[in-house]
């Protein structure tokens, strides 16, 4: 991704981009895949490359925040070792060592507060000790209910898990079914039904031997949860 | 007078309690009234808008044009990223185009209510499932002043939000879902957004006719039965969600009608569908995702149960899991739902 690409980016996000130019960043997006892969994390990184003032989380955010940070194993500051893994654990785009390359001189305050948009922002960026945190909430695809066991968890599409639910089927369930969601539920809902389902990445049993850290993450929650 | 002195002590102590509870209580229905005015601004203005849909996986950039004409809601929901899949949604049904998969999926809607009567209230029943505060101050997203809205879930049953609401509009600029632990499963991100006026109707007609495609629809009268519910139940639903509504619905797919319940804990919601099995069809069982939503399926009884919803896979599962069957309804089954044409 060039340094253009990126500014017109960063302005979009901030609301910036004047309509003729994010027409252009529409259209572009709409060819390039790769760039559109790039998107999702860029987004997430967004607030702290443009150095945005972190607003004022509640107490029990950085009490989570704190507890995160507590639960998880010190590594060494070098920026890495946390990139690689995120790489690894991406599906599409990100994991081009292009964006890999973009994504290192960013790292540490970048990463660490682009997990969330999250949780972080409580927290001055430089106390931060580690990338690791970061990376290891930022890149698990899915979220992994505490309680339930290992298992297969599936697109419909894939015929190789013992799962079985046919892609038509779900989207007619799912389409009836948002009429009863909330405004937003619906409209999240709605969107991922017309997302591109063809390569989703399935989770569980097969993704597991291939990302190690998204299952060492899978125990931190419980410790990590405030109550 | 010393009477009234004790009074006016005992008074003034009352107002200091007062005070030093009501921010608390303040602050939280603040928070829900913020929620509200989110719903009401999503359904109830005109706009035209882009935004992206991210997730750690994937990236789209959709357009949304929502319309209210007389009371009455139209929307367009539009993949700018090559499928050119589309959704049309109005009072009567909601059509789904997806070209890629040559194919027109129809959903008549049952419901007789305006969708904008249907829009929910957040009441302090949430309190109990939710933390919702209202955070900091103004915060600039986007460009323009937005509140910040945080909905935290106590549990793992359901998902939070982070909410970037405009200032003026209180549309949510920038949403992101997230699970207990604050991951973010996904996020909606406004790149531009125009209130109008005035939409056409041309601007909600989709791109494609769907001609040559396969549609998939149901052209049977809806089944309309007081008792649709009965006979079936879910027990140990986890904390909060309880029966909001149910029908025995026609849907696109299914050959015959389907027992809808409808679940919800206030915010989030779960459907279960039930539907007697076909020799021909085969068996769903096990957990699929589409997007934020889960689904898990399973055989109880000779009958498909498929429980539905944007909340966590262990939500579904033990929604699913939890259906039963009540005993002594067998023949009723039967005469409560007509096959469909």
């Amino acid at each position: 991704m060039t340094d253009s690409v990126k500014e017109q980016l960063s302005a979009c996000l901030d609301g910036e981009l004047p309509a003729g130019e994010l027409d252009l960043l529409l259209k572009r997006l709409e060819r390039d895949p790769e760039l559109r892969g790039s998107l999702g994390r860029y987004a997430l990184l967004g607030e702290a490359l443009r150095g945005r003032q972190p607003v004022a989380a509640s107490r029990g955010f950085a009490d989570k925040v704190a507890a995160v940070l507590d639960a998880e194993p010190a590594v060494g500051p070098a920026a890495t070792p946390a990139v690689i893994p995120a790489a690894k654990t991406a599906r599409r785009g990100l994991g081009s060592p292009a964006f890999a390359k973009w994504l290192q001189p960013a790292a540490g305050m970048a990463i660490a507060a682009g997990v969330a948009a999250v949780a972080v922002l409580a927290l001055q960026p430089s106390t931060l000790p580690t990338q690791q945190v970061a990376v290891t909430v930022a890149t698990a695809p899915i979220p992994q209910p505490a309680t339930t066991a290992p298992r297969s968890y599936t697109v419909p599409t894939n015929t190789s898990s013992d799962a079985y639910i046919p892609a038509a089927r779900l989207t007619n369930y799912v389409v009836a079914h948002s009429e009863y969601s909330s405004p937003l539920g619906r409209r999240t809902v709605l969107s991922g039904v017309l997302s591109d389902d063809d390569d989703v990445v399935v989770v569980g049993g097969d993704a597991a031997g291939t990302a190690p850290e998204i299952s060492d993450d899978d125990s931190t929650p419980e410790a990590a949860a405030p109550r | 007078m010393p009477h009234l002195l004790t009074s006016m002590i005992r008074f003034g102590a009352l107002l200091v309690c007062c005070a030093l509870a009501l921010p608390a209580q303040a602050a939280d229905s603040e928070a829900r009234e913020w929620l509200e005015r989110m719903s009401r601004a999503l359904a109830g203005r005109n706009y035209d808008g882009r935004f992206f849909h991210l997730s750690e996986t994937r990236s789209e950039t959709l357009r949304i044009i929502h319309r209210v004409d007389k009371g009455k809601i139209t929307e367009r929901l539009v993949s700018l990223d090559g499928s050119g899949r589309e959704i049309v949604r109005n009072e009567a049904e909601v059509i789904c185009y997806l070209p890629d998969k040559r194919t027109v999926l129809v959903e008549k809607r049952t419901d007789s209510n305006p969708l904008l009567v249907a829009l929910p209230s957040y009441n302090e029943g949430l309190d109990s499932h939710y933390s919702i505060e209202k955070v900091g101050g103004v915060v600039k997203a986007l460009g323009r002043r937005t509140q910040m809205i945080l909905v935290q879930p106590r549990d793992q049953y359901r998902y939070g939000y982070r909410l970037w609401l405009d200032e003026e509009t209180a549309m949510p600029l920038k949403s992101q879902l997230c699970d207990r632990n604050g991951r973010v499963i996904e996020q909606m991100l406004f790149a531009e957004l125009n209130f109008r006026d005035r939409i056409s109707a041309d601007e909600l007609k989709p791109a494609i006719t769907g001609e040559g495609f396969k549609w998939l629809r149901q052209d049977a009268e809806q089944p309309q039965l007081a008792n649709a519910g009965m006979g079936w139940n879910v027990v140990h639903l986890p904390a909060g969600f309880r029966l909001t509504t149910w029908r025995i619905q026609v849907i696109a797919g299914s050959s015959a009608p389907v027992r809808h319940l409808v679940y919800s804990d206030g915010l989030a919601s779960v459907s279960v569908f039930i539907e007697p099995r076909t020799a021909d069809a085969a068996q769903m069982h096990g957990l699929a995702r589409l997007g934020a939503a889960f689904a898990y399926s399973r055989d109880l009884d000779g009958h498909q149960v498929t429980a539905v919803g944007e909340v966590p896979a262990a939500t579904v599962e033990a929604i699913a899991a939890g259906v039963t069957r009540q005993s002594g309804v067998d023949g009723r089954e039967q005469a409560s739902a007509p096959t469909a044409k």
